[in-house]
């Protein structure tokens, strides 16, 4: 758990039933914002044009952080929501507990009637009787949302409320950082409006064990197709009960778009997006490549670690200042960088853990943790291997392959139709899928140094 | 010390105690000493007995012991049913005070001889001092099974059939915390008469443990476990007596039902949970109001069968005080778009009920009507749409026009003969079609083509290829790559030969199954070119494949056995039976080739293949009658004789020329007929490896396997499923005419109770149909053979076509006719048969069908309005359009 730099909430967040109105309190933890570091940061005081869709969506958001989806347990750690505050929009970030679900919801500028938020990123308190309290929120309620403090928390909560640590646990941090750069990757595959999504859920068998079936869908007509074999125009579903909490909005939704990678008939496995519009709102949810893999495995970072051009991703990250949605071009003209050297570095803030990607916006969004880029290589014992390899020595180029001495054995590492391939075990199980291997890697940042520094404009 | 040593040898539990309060620090001290000392000597004077001197022994330990940690160092050991004992022992724990108390049940519940068989302590510590349950999970459970559970269960933890002479000991064990720091304790054993009065006795442990477990998620089911999952529990009447006893309070038991339901626990929890609910609102709806909002929340989330209870519940409550129209307006967004289509009728028939009841609502409930036109069901949508042409008059023109708008935006969701129909039934709506109100349409993908055979490439012998095919075949298993390595071992030098046999082999060696004749074919194979290799002999590999799938072409089976010829070596007897087994039927010239050569391996194999080759092994269906009573097979025969029930099955004919090859297990090529087809269910890992032996002949592969397609389709079925949905498509990958095994094996997949197996299913038919090897005359009657013996059911059957009819297009037409007839011809049409009609309305405008079938035509005049006869005149009308 990261407690240390987070701290610890001044009450519980809370629902109260008042006379005039409803009153949501979400309590903030300390917080990055533009001012850099501050206790209880208060992002927004109002009222909402739709609090049944946040209702709806917050409750979504508590089913899947408390739900492990591969070998279900009854008891599970809550976790809080990470929020960040973009001025015109709340984002509310989340991981199932088997880290394998991300969900994101994003309260846009129609659900604050217009209102301007705050400007940071924290953790919000969401307990569960608050969880319980917010299912009785309708759509006729006027609700006012505090998130932060009010002013009646930060005079009487010393007394009356036993400080609470931030629960946010070391592997989000990873998802966090990975998610984003995974889902900067995928392309939309379908849309779907609210009769054929409706039709489509209905139909979706969720059976099965906790992640329910796993299968590929192929557009059909009105709806999507089941199939067992993945195919060119193909979406991945890794686990169809992981979809589940959706169903507390079905009422709601208004369409759904859906994201997956490139696929082919040789695809094992692969992740996939599913953005639910709501009135004033839109749910993202990612699911990883199977049930039983986290976001925090996955290594899609590695290699864009391995490359981070921490100097570029430093100057954007300086201008940065919690944007909505980012604009490369805007950035290329202020730091006078190609497009592409803008895209890199910002793939870089991604692995930082500094910025998001909205893939409705195809943009990415400034959200920084509080935390540094060090603390995210840490997690990653695989690029250290990889670049002790390089320092001692160890790769050496052979006339196909590159020999990788790796402890008291060789490994080949070879790039057939510029592909990496590697005989090491971990290769041979994953296949690439988990990220590259260290001596992938090695060979990776080997190559590098003879070539010398990327060209830049 | 002669203080404690008489109180222990003869005092009574109560003086012990309070002699015990009373000492001063220098006492205790002694005191603690000499018990120590002493443990071992008192406890040997037994635990059970009224009196005995262990128990004054622990009233004084507790009482005395420096903390909660010190007072688990002595292992308490069992206390029967002395009920004096179990109360002065709880005094005196509870004694201590709060803080001491928190910490010995924490340290209680996770010690072992302490937990669990001192809960009923626990239990009244944490009930007396308002201590949330412990985590432990095994507390509540422990309870429930030794207090709750067995007032209602003979010793063996059966649910008693009958209560004559019921009589039980019920420990009845409650402290309470008084002002003045002491604490009153109530311990006795009662004599109840009745469960219902043996849970009166244990009330108030009871309340606690319940409060406590629906707080936790699917904590219920520690309370209710192990019942019918459609039954109630009989503790469920005792449960309603004691609330109308008033000794559980029903409001807070209200409230913590509504948050668990809220958390969503397991499907049984959340039966239970809201079958508890009705209970507790049994004799006073009202007790529900302040909750409605919450119990509109759970609707869209909880399972089905709990959503039936809570909407029963809202209905009810709504007789008792009316919801407003927007909560009921909200119900039927939410309930109409949940899959239940026993939920659409409750709803529907509430909203019509309301339409009388409530005539200030009658607007929303019609836009709650309206909703309903959007749920994808014909003879629902037909039903809803008569309530609403019925109606519709009773609205003020003014509510009319504003609901034309909402109609106008379910237009497109709703059937065009339905819409048509209430369009001319009400104004002021446009019957003309609107294209751009038309549901969002996807491309159909086309039909995939069979996957193409890769050709098995020769790669170098080098150190580097062995690690990445050793590295290929460790995550795929494939034939290509195990083929790939074998070809590589074979080539390499007789000192890399002999170095790597053993240890490559290893990896390779599928496990032998003794009675699954493929399987030991292919080990034998691999046994025997890894015993040639170790030796360093060199080894003439012709079984090396072609192709991916394993196929040898004839030309090289011919070039390989002259080579071999030629050099005078000839093939391991395993490695040419499986070349024979795997090359593709030889043309009469290349059969005649293979004499010229004049080794005896190709004059075997020209005589073989002479003989037709595998294609000898022919498979026939037929339908084998079980008048008699189901019997267990034997574990490695099928049940196709035994199943109490007409099977659809098949007939394996043996070769009648196997080839001529000496000292080789031959049991396979004999074939089988139903009584001793292989039990085929259990596949093992290696589906690929078995592709790999017999890459022409998929419908053999499929014959022997059948049982395991069969057995899919059982409702009970939770594993075949998946061994289908991995064994289908490698199935499909050997070539080779499709014949019954084949066939039947796509529409048992397709009728399986797990997604996996219709998912393959599904795709297995795309795929036949793709590769050219779809026999639709053949399907045709094996879909009715099998809907009539009842091992294909049309509603699964129907799921599985409505996923490709849409790829597939008419060729499905036959099927899918033929399907219709059998279950409509049947006495009584199985379940589920309303879907098969509901799919062909669907795709038979597009595929433009216009035909008459007799049987639909008469179903279609029959009298009523299930939906079978709804949905079989709309495609009478449909055909006959």
């Amino acid at each position: 758990m990261i407690e240390d730099t987070l701290g610890t909430y001044p009450a519980a967040s809370s629902y109260t039933r008042l006379a005039t109105h409803d009153s949501l309190v979400l309590q903030t933890a300390t917080g990055l914002t533009p001012h850099g570091l501050v206790t209880h940061p208060l992002f927004f005081s109002g009222n909402l044009s739709r609090p049944d869709v946040a209702a709806a969506g917050l409750r979504a958001l508590v089913e899947i952080v408390g739900t492990r989806y591969y070998k279900p347990v009854p008891d599970v750690v809550w976790k809080d929501p990470v929020v960040t505050a973009n001025g015109d929009r709340l984002r509310c970030e989340v991981f199932s507990a088997c880290n394998g679900v991300y969900a994101r919801l994003d309260l846009l500028a129609e659900t604050f009637n217009g209102a301007v938020l705050g400007f940071g990123t924290t953790n919000v308190d969401i307990n569960p009787p608050l969880a319980q309290a917010l299912a009785a929120i309708r759509a006729h309620d006027t609700l006012h949302l505090n998130v932060g403090p009010t002013e009646l928390t930060l005079t009487t909560a010393a007394d009356q409320y036993v400080e609470r640590k931030v629960q946010l646990p070391e592997r989000w941090i990873r998802a966090l950082a990975e998610t984003q750069s995974i889902a900067a990757m995928l392309g939309l595959r379908a849309r779907l409006d609210a009769t054929a999504w409706q039709r489509f859920i209905n139909a979706l068998p969720m059976a099965g064990g906790g992640a329910g079936v796993s299968m590929w869908l192929l557009p059909a007509g009105t709806t999507l197709r089941q199939t067992g074999r993945p195919h060119a125009e193909a979406i991945a579903l890794p686990g169809s009960a992981r979809l589940t909490a959706v169903k507390r909005l079905s009422h709601l939704i208004q369409a759904v778009k859906i994201y997956g990678p490139a696929i082919d008939v040789d695809t094992q496995a692969a992740v996939s997006a599913w953005e639910f519009f709501l009135p004033g709102a839109r749910l993202l949810l990612m699911l990883s490549p199977e049930p039983y893999r986290g976001f925090s495995g996955e290594g899609a970072l590695l290699h864009a670690l391995s490359q981070a051009e921490t100097d570029d991703a430093l100057t954007l990250g300086a201008l940065l200042a919690w944007e909505a949605a980012i604009e490369p071009a805007v950035l290329a003209q202020e730091t006078g960088f190609s497009a592409e050297r803008v895209h890199h570095g910002l793939q870089a803030l991604a692995t930082a853990g500094q910025v998001g990607f909205d893939l409705h916006e195809q943009r990415y969004f400034h959200r920084q943790l509080p935390y540094t880029q060090s603390r995210l290589e840490k997690n990653y014992p695989r690029l250290d291997a990889a670049k002790a390899l390089v320092a001692s020595g160890s790769v050496r180029p052979d006339s196909t392959h590159h020999r990788v001495r790796s402890e008291d054995h060789d490994q080949w590492v070879s790039f057939p139709d510029g592909k990496p391939r590697c005989t090491c075990t971990f290769w041979g199980k994953y296949k690439g899928s988990r990220g590259p291997c260290k001596h992938i890697l090695a060979v990776q940042l080997y190559l590098e140094s003879v070539a010398g520094t990327t060209s830049r404009v | 010390m002669h203080q404690i040593e008489q109180l222990i040898a003869s005092g009574s539990y109560a003086s012990t105690l309070d002699a015990a309060r009373g000492w001063n620090e220098k006492q205790r001290r002694d005191a603690q000493k000499w018990l120590t000392a002493n443990e071992a000597s008192i406890r040997k004077q037994g635990h059970d007995e009224r009196g005995c001197p262990w128990f004054r022994f622990l009233i004084a330990w507790m009482t005395l012991a420096r903390d909660a940690k010190q007072a688990m160092a002595i292992e308490p050991g069992g206390y029967g049913h002395d009920a004096a004992a179990r109360g002065l022992l709880l005094k005196a724990v509870a004694l201590r005070g709060r803080e001491w108390v928190e910490e010995f049940v924490k340290r209680a519940t996770q010690h072992r001889h302490w937990h669990p068989a001192h809960t009923d302590l626990l239990v009244a510590l944490c009930a007396a001092f308002d201590l949330p349950l412990p985590e432990d999970p095994d507390l509540p459970k422990h309870w429930c099974f030794s207090r709750l559970r067995a007032l209602y269960c003979d010793a063996y933890q059966n649910y008693l059939a009958r209560l004559d002479g019921y009589e039980r000991v019920v420990p009845r064990l409650t402290a309470t915390l008084l002002p003045d720091g002491d604490v009153e304790v109530e311990s006795a054993n009662v004599v109840a008469h009745t469960p219902v009065e043996g849970a009166a006795v244990l009330v108030a442990g009871w309340r606690w443990m319940l409060h406590a477990l629906l707080a936790r998620k699917d904590g219920i089911l520690h309370l209710w476990n192990y019942y019918a999952e459609d039954a109630t529990p009989p503790e469920m009447t005792t449960l309603a007596d004691l609330l109308d006893r008033g000794l559980f309070d029903r409001r807070a038991f209200i409230g913590d039902l509504i948050a668990a339901l809220i958390r969503g626990d397991a499907v049984t929890a959340q039966r239970l949970q809201a079958k508890c609910l009705a209970l507790a609102a049994m004799p006073d709806i009202r007790a529900l109001a302040p909750h409605t909002e919450s119990l509109l929340g759970l609707l869209p989330s909880n399972h089905g069968s709990a959503v039936k209870g809570e909407l029963e519940l809202l209905r009810r409550l709504d007789k008792a005080s009316p919801l407003t129209a927007e909560q009921f307006l909200l119900a039927c967004q939410i309930v109409f778009a949940r899959k239940e289509k026993g939920l659409h009728d409750e709803q529907l028939s509430w909203a019509l009920q309301r339409w009388t009841t409530l005539p200030a609502q009658r607007p929303a409930i019609m836009r709650g009507l309206i909703v309903a036109l959007d749920v994808d069901d014909f003879p629902f949508q037909k039903k809803v749409a008569v309530a609403v042409a019925e109606r519709w008059a009773e609205l003020e023109p003014s509510e009319q026009a504003a609901l034309c708008a909402s109609m106008a935006a379910v237009r497109s969701a709703v059937e065009p003969s339905v819409y048509a129909a209430l369009a001319g039934g009400i104004g002021g709506l446009s019957a003309t079609p609107l294209a751009e109100s038309a549901p969002s349409q996807l491309p159909v993908t086309a039909l995939a083509e069979a996957r193409p055979l890769k050709p098995l490439v020769s790669l170098p012998v080098k150190a580097a290829t062995y690690k990445e095919l050793l590295a290929d075949f460790d995550s795929a298993h494939s034939v290509l790559a195990c083929e790939q390595l074998i070809d590589l071992l074979c080539r390499a030098r007789e000192s890399d030969r002999k170095a790597l046999a053993v240890p490559v082999m290893s990896r390779l060696k599928p496990v032998a199954y003794e009675h699954a004749p493929l399987e030991v074919l292919a080990f034998q194979r691999l046994h025997e070119i890894q015993t040639a290799l170790a030796r360093g002999d060199t080894y003439p590999l012709i079984s090396r494949p072609s192709y991916d799938n394993g196929s040898i072409e004839p030309e090289d089976l011919l070039t390989r056995l002259r080579d071999i010829g030629r050099a005078g070596l000839p093939a391991g007897p395993m490695d040419f039976l499986l070349a024979l087994i795997r090359t593709r039927q030889p043309d009469p010239q290349q059969i005649e080739a293979l004499r010229t050569i004049g080794s005896a391996q190709a004059n075997v194999a020209a005589d073989f293949f002479a003989a037709g080759g595998m294609a000898q092994m022919a498979s026939q269906w037929q339908i084998v009658e079980n008048a008699g009573q189901a019997r267990s097979p034997r574990s490695y025969l099928a049940n196709w004789t035994g199943s109490g029930h007409p099977e659809v099955c098949v007939t394996l004919q043996g070769l009648r020329v196997p080839p001529a090859i000496p000292d080789i297990p031959m049991e396979w090529a004999a074939g089988y007929t139903p009584a001793t087809a292989p039990e085929g269910a259990d596949y093992c890992m290696y589906e690929h490896y078995l592709t790999g032996m017999l890459p022409n002949n998929g419908e053999i592969l499929a014959a022997w396997y059948l049982w395991g397609f069969r057995k899919a389709g059982h409702d009970t079925d939770t594993s075949c499923g998946k061994s289908v949905a991995l064994a289908l498509p490698a199935f499909l990958h050997a070539r080779g005419p499709a014949g019954p095994a084949l066939h039947l094996a796509v529409l048992f997949a397709m009728s399986g109770n797990e997604a996996e197996s219709r998912i393959a299913g599904s795709d297995a038919l795309l795929d036949l149909i793709a590769q050219q090897r779809y026999d639709s005359d053949l399907a045709v009657t094996l879909v009715a053979a099998t809907i009539d013996c009842g091992s294909v059911k049309p509603g699964r059957l129907a799921k599985s076509l409505a996923q490709v009819v849409d790829a597939a297009g008419p060729v499905l037409w036959p099927l899918l006719r033929s399907a219709i007839g059998v279950a409509l011809t049947m006495a009584s049409p199985p379940a589920g048969s309303h879907e098969l009609l509901a799919l062909a309305s669907r795709v038979v405008p597009g595929w433009q069908i216009r035909e008459s079938i007799e049987i639909l035509a008469k179903t279609a005049a029959g009298k009523g309005s299930s939906k079978l006869l709804v949905e079989a005149r709309r495609l009478q009308h449909m055909l006959a359009d």
